[in-house]
């Protein structure tokens, strides 16, 4: 209850930024350039809004309202429709449309900012909490049945997390467009996208879309599944449910109907958080199998032909692989070996665990980072199992590393140009170890090897709710940093990815081969299927 | 161990010394700035009001107390260097008072001289020296609370208009640096956090609130964001005597980094942070402080806690070849120059005391 | 003295007693300076300077020799007195006294910085056979400290064995390894110490073939670089590279040969740039302090 207390708090005092600002905001993002202009071009910005939401919800009955705040920002309401599954929140829906409406009116009138503020930010969170408990019943009711090992494992002992996670990090996700605003930080001039928050509202009520893919985008946004592996692996999940789910309407292709679906399914997912390179290359392989099968065969036919696809994938390109690299690793692990790793990876975890249970002799140092404490995580499982782990934060590198041996590091995905793209931090790593002379082993499955190329961590990268870096339980005493004069001058930046170059890395453990980073290329040709 | 050298030094004459260390250790002075005058105020209490006749005795005394000081205290290093350079500052008005006394020419022998380490020594009685030495005290005290004005002063030599800086943590010299340079143009500032202690929040804090446009990374993003970067400005714990520093955990990724992307890595530091110690790579009693693990791995993270080894080291060693330039309120060096600014500083027979 | 003389009481001191090239040569200069014939400053600086060129002629290292005389004589010559020739040389002799006195004890001073570099479970490669190195790892091991020495064989005079031998006799445990595989061995190694002949004004090193080869391979694994050196052996030299050192320096006997290109050269020059830090009887510098000092020294 007490944290339920203080992420209220957290709702108002963070930036002060009423709950219809920001989910506004969302959508106006790429129109807003800057804030000051914003307020006298209220007008202008809602022509071009109205294109954008219906090119957004094609397919939803909408009946807009557009109210214009005191800040000149734009409220959008979108009437529940009536026939989608989980009609028990329409009701609840309604209500909180209402008394949006009702508030901004109010506000429109008196135009008295603070009041309004709180008792907006009151009701709203009211209605927040009430929608969030939905999905989560959502989510619970419509828990994965077929999950692998990998998967299970990942998820489970998070479960419980959802709630917090949910009641504590979403409502301040919504502050971060506006703090992060591209104007805002225009002589770093970085090209970011802005960090979207996810919309509950939105998701709960999209029709079109399988319960399984609804819940993956809760799961994806809330960070409960985290890795690349694990993401893909649930993709993958979700997409075979709603395979054997899928029921063709009448005068349509079943294949055509599932693209249709699946575009829509993975423009949802894409807007919880940004696709990761294993799920983009997953999906790019399903959808070609899509293609490439005959339309004539009936359509049990093709659901099990992709079933099995599926199936394969898993098992050859995630499961098979890994322990491929984890044999390969081993060879390479020797005895009185000192294994820094970093972050949490089920890769990582695996080929440890794995080494651990063939005798070799070795011990751990886990390098934790802030704010998502991923480290923490890795300590728990590696220590369950019984290895001898040290833990530092990415701060005391240097103390540890002369003692290191062997770096052995996790992937989100591998360029073309040998670079290796992964969690932030992995090229500070990277570099301390180059700079002690220690073999950096990067372990990536090729499935998640990328035709991008890149050579510069900003280019093309994820921001991370800034907000984790405010939160209080990984801060002891409160940041001054949510003080809410000067806002303008306070910007947060937290970038989930950078990018090693390929030099600071020794190897690539692949399940083909251990390799050096400038064959990326090399493997991208020899394996066809990645085309 | 520091308990037992309490005990046996405890005796009348160095209690003021013990009064000094207990209000280090117990963080009474927040930060190397209250040390230090601190320290300028314990050393003219020293001289005031011991007992002693000649310039040697007086040494002794100071001596003495370094001693203490450097057995209870091994990472202290700023109230140290004080006393070290007033032992310069003892030789100096004696051979001066001498001088002027006998009307030769006492100044030190040049270093291949093989008589360069004829000593003077520094026993007769001149009744000046109290005085003057005090006189110079203050005159020094005077320097220090200027000297982070000084430094602060030259920051718009080296902050250009649109350039981002990046800085780690929090120093104070730095802060003032920053705002001080803000008055003149505008730039970005970028801080990351600092893990553990995340003295970066307050650090950007304030320097929102000096109406600088800041942002608030976690250290993670350090190497991702320097290709953005234009300079890197550091506060620092110590100078070593090669150059290197002994700064906050985690700024040696940071430097690493910024030489990676050719970024200039400026450290300021003032006169009292230089220590005429060198470290080898397994100089482990340098560097060896480790902080809280519960930073690292908060106590709520359950029955691991029993099975894994936390280290939070608090300082981190920056070779000199990171180090672009050290800047102090005498203008900015070179890190391969520090070993002069130390030869003016101490007399190198101190260097080990 | 004459010439067969000089050399004679320079190769005695050399072969029998356990100094440097350096030190012997100042002592055969101040045997000069007493015995010298002559009756004028300027005839004792003609001795004194053909005393040296025949000492250059002897096999030992002629950088070592330079660089300790050229020092010497400024130093004796500090200033130069008008006074009589007599008493301008008891003068002389009474400062070359001071002076070797002074670096006599600076090794000891040497051996007492850089022995503290050395910790327990230290790896440490040396290469050649340097006197200093060898008393700063007899020291070490005297304080009980476990450490493990790598000693190249350095051809072509296998100098690296004559320190195994020694290394052998004090117990301290080493490995003689190849000149070929200081790359391999690098890995393992702590830190690199070595000698050196001669310090030039760059804050560089002159010392046996191979230095820089070491000093290279250690600047691309990060391990540090430290060079062990008395002051008498800095020297005015300013090279600019491998080429630009004088042929004396580099080959034995130089004015035998005409084609250079086939004799293998005896020292190469290591640039300020790969020395970590440079251990002396003046305390312990950066290349950049040197020259500083000899600055100081000359102008």
């Amino acid at each position: 209850m007490d944290k339920k207390k203080q992420s209220k708090e957290e709702k108002v005092g963070a930036d002060g930024l009423t709950k219809k600002e920001r989910r506004a905001l969302k959508v106006q993002a790429r129109q807003t350039d800057d804030n000051k202009a914003e307020q006298k071009n209220i007008r202008q910005h809602s022509v071009p809004k109205n294109g954008e939401k219906s090119e957004i919800n094609q397919n939803m009955a909408e009946k807009g309202s557009e109210n214009v705040t005191e800040n000149g920002v734009i409220v959008e309401e979108v009437k529940v429709p009536l026939d989608k599954p989980e009609s028990g929140l329409s009701m609840k829906e309604k209500r909180k449309l209402e008394w949006e409406k009702k508030l901004a009116s109010v506000k429109n009138e008196n135009n008295i900012e603070t009041k309004c503020d709180q008792q907006l930010s009151k009701s709203e969170q009211k209605a927040k909490r009430r929608e969030i408990q939905e999905a989560q019943r959502l989510a619970k009711k419509n828990t994965v049945t077929k999950n692998t090992e990998e998967l299970n494992s990942k998820i489970s002992p998070e479960n419980k997390k959802i709630d917090s996670a949910a009641t504590k990090s979403f409502p301040a996700k919504h502050t971060c467009s506006k703090r992060f605003d591209g104007s805002i930080l225009s002589p770093l001039q970085m090209p970011f996208r802005d960090y979207k928050p996810v919309e509950l509202y939105d998701s709960v009520c999209l029709p079109n879309i399988h319960p399984a893919f609804i819940e993956l985008g809760v799961q994806y946004s809330s960070k409960t599944i985290l890795g690349s592996n694990a993401r893909c692996i649930s993709l993958l999940c979700a997409l075979s449910r709603l395979v054997k789910d899928l029921r063709t309407p009448p005068e349509q292709e079943f294949s055509r109907y599932l693209e249709l679906v699946l575009q829509k399914s993975t423009s949802y997912l894409q807007k919880c958080r940004p696709m990761s390179v294993s799920m983009t290359n997953a999906l790019k392989l399903f959808k070609s199998q899509l293609t490439q099968i005959d339309s004539n065969i009936p359509d049990e036919d093709i659901k099990k032909k992709l079933l099995d696809f599926i199936d394969t994938f898993i098992h050859d390109e995630i499961l098979t692989a890994g322990k491929a690299i984890s044999l390969k690793v081993l060879e390479k692990i020797s005895n009185g070996d000192i294994i820094l790793i970093y972050g949490c990876s089920s890769l990582i975890k695996r080929i440890l665990i794995e080494a651990f249970e063939s005798k070799k002799q070795f011990k751990v140092i886990v390098v934790d980072n802030r704010p998502l404490t991923e480290g923490v995580e890795m300590l728990r499982r590696l220590t369950k199992a019984g290895i001898d782990c040290t833990c530092v934060s990415i701060n005391g590198l240097r103390y540890v590393m002369a003692s290191v041996t062997k770096i052995v590091l996790g992937a989100h995905s591998l360029l073309t140009n040998g670079y290796v793209m992964s969690r932030a931090g992995t090229s500070l790593i990277a570099l301390a170890a180059k700079a002690f002379n220690r073999p950096v082993l990067v372990c990536c499955e090729t499935y998640k090897f990328s035709e991008r190329v890149q050579a510069d961590s900003l280019v093309y990268n994820e921001i991370g709710d800034p907000d984790i870096l405010l939160k209080d339980d990984t801060l002891n005493n409160p940041s001054p940093m949510k003080s809410r004069s000067k806002k303008r001058r306070r910007k947060f930046l937290n970038l989930l990815y950078d990018v090693t170059p390929a030099f600071l890395i020794t190897a690539v453990v692949t399940e083909l081969a251990i390799l050096p980073c400038t064959s990326v290329p090399v493997v991208l040709r020899v394996k066809p299927i990645e085309i | 161990m520091a308990t037992n050298i309490e005990v046996e030094h405890n005796n009348e004459d160095t209690l003021d010394v013990m009064q000094l260390i207990s209000d280090i250790k117990h963080s009474q002075l927040i930060n190397s700035y209250n040390t230090a005058t601190r320290t300028v105020d314990f050393l003219k209490s020293l001289i005031s009001e011991q007992e002693w006749t000649t310039a040697q005795e007086l040494m002794d005394l100071v001596k003495k107390r370094m001693k203490i000081i450097s057995t209870s205290l091994p990472y202290e290093v700023v109230s140290l260097n004080i006393l070290r350079h007033s032992l310069k500052l003892i030789r100096e008005e004696y051979r001066s008072i001498l001088k002027k006394k006998k009307g030769e020419d006492l100044s030190p022998p040049q270093f291949v001289t093989p008589d360069y380490r004829e000593v003077l020594d520094y026993s007769e009685t001149l009744p000046d020296l109290k005085a003057r030495l005090l006189d110079q005290l203050t005159e020094y005290k005077v320097e220090m609370e200027t000297s982070c004005e000084n430094i602060a002063n030259q920051a718009s030599e080296h902050i250009h208009t649109n350039e981002t800086v990046l800085t780690v943590g929090r120093s104070h010299t730095v802060e003032r640096f920053l705002i001080s340079a803000a008055k003149k143009t505008t730039f970005e500032v970028i801080v990351a956090e600092s893990s553990n202690i995340l003295e970066g929040h307050t650090m950007a804090n304030n320097l929102a609130e000096a109406d600088i446009g800041t942002t608030l990374i976690p250290d993670t993003n350090v190497f991702a964001l320097m290709p953005r970067v234009n300079k890197v400005i550091i506060g620092t714990d110590t100078v070593m005597a090669n150059g290197g520093l002994r700064a906050q955990a985690g700024l040696y990724v940071v430097a690493l980094a910024a030489q990676h992307y050719s970024v200039p890595f400026m450290a300021l530091a003032h006169m009292y942070k230089f220590t005429p110690v060198y470290v080898g790579p397994h100089d482990k009693t340098t560097f060896d402080l480790l902080g809280s693990p519960a930073d690292v791995l908060p106590y709520s993270s359950g029955p691991m806690l029993n099975k894994v080894k936390v280290f939070n080291p608090v300082f981190d060693y920056i070779p000199p070849e990171l180090v672009t330039l050290i800047i102090t309120q005498q203008g900015g060096n070179a890190p391969s120059y520090v070993y002069r600014i130390l030869t003016e500083l101490y007399v190198q027979e101190d260097y080990d005391a | 003295m004459e010439g067969e003389e000089i050399s004679k009481y320079f190769l005695k001191i050399i072969e029998h007693e356990d100094v440097s090239v350096g030190i012997a040569a100042i002592r055969t200069l101040m045997e000069i300076i007493n015995k010298t014939a002559s009756t004028t400053v300027q005839g004792l600086d003609e001795n004194i300077k053909d005393g040296i060129s025949i000492m250059k002629r002897s096999h030992y290292p002629v950088a070592a020799i330079d660089s300790g005389c050229e020092l010497f004589v400024r130093f004796i010559t500090l200033t130069r007195l008008d006074t009589h020739f007599e008493e301008c040389k008891r003068i002389m002799l009474k400062r070359g006294n001071l002076y070797l006195k002074h670096h006599n004890r600076s090794r000891n001073t040497i051996v007492t910085s850089a022995s503290k570099l050395i910790g327990d479970g230290v790896r440490i490669l040396t290469h050649s056979r340097s006197r200093v190195v060898l008393q700063t790892l007899r020291e070490a091991a005297k304080q009980k400290r476990k450490f493990e020495v790598y000693v190249t064989i350095s051809e072509p005079d296998k100098s690296g064995l004559e320190l195994c031998k020694q290394l052998e006799i004090d117990g301290i445990p080493h490995v003689a390894i190849l000149d070929s595989s200081v790359g391999y061995i690098m890995e393992q190694i702590d830190f690199v110490m070595i000698g050196a002949e001669c310090v030039v004004e760059s804050g560089g090193v002159v010392n046996k073939i191979g230095s820089y080869t070491m000093a290279v391979c250690a600047r691309e694994m990060n391990k540090p670089f430290y060079v062990l050196t008395e002051s008498f052996k800095f020297s005015r030299l300013f090279p600019l590279g491998q080429q630009d050192l004088p042929l004396e320096y580099k080959y034995d006997n130089y004015s035998n040969s005409t084609d250079f290109k086939k004799v293998h050269p005896l020292v190469d020059y290591t640039p300020p740039s790969f020395i970590t830090l440079l251990f002396t009887d003046i305390g312990i510098l950066t290349p950049s302090a040197v020259s500083d000092e000899l600055i100081k020294l000359y102008l």
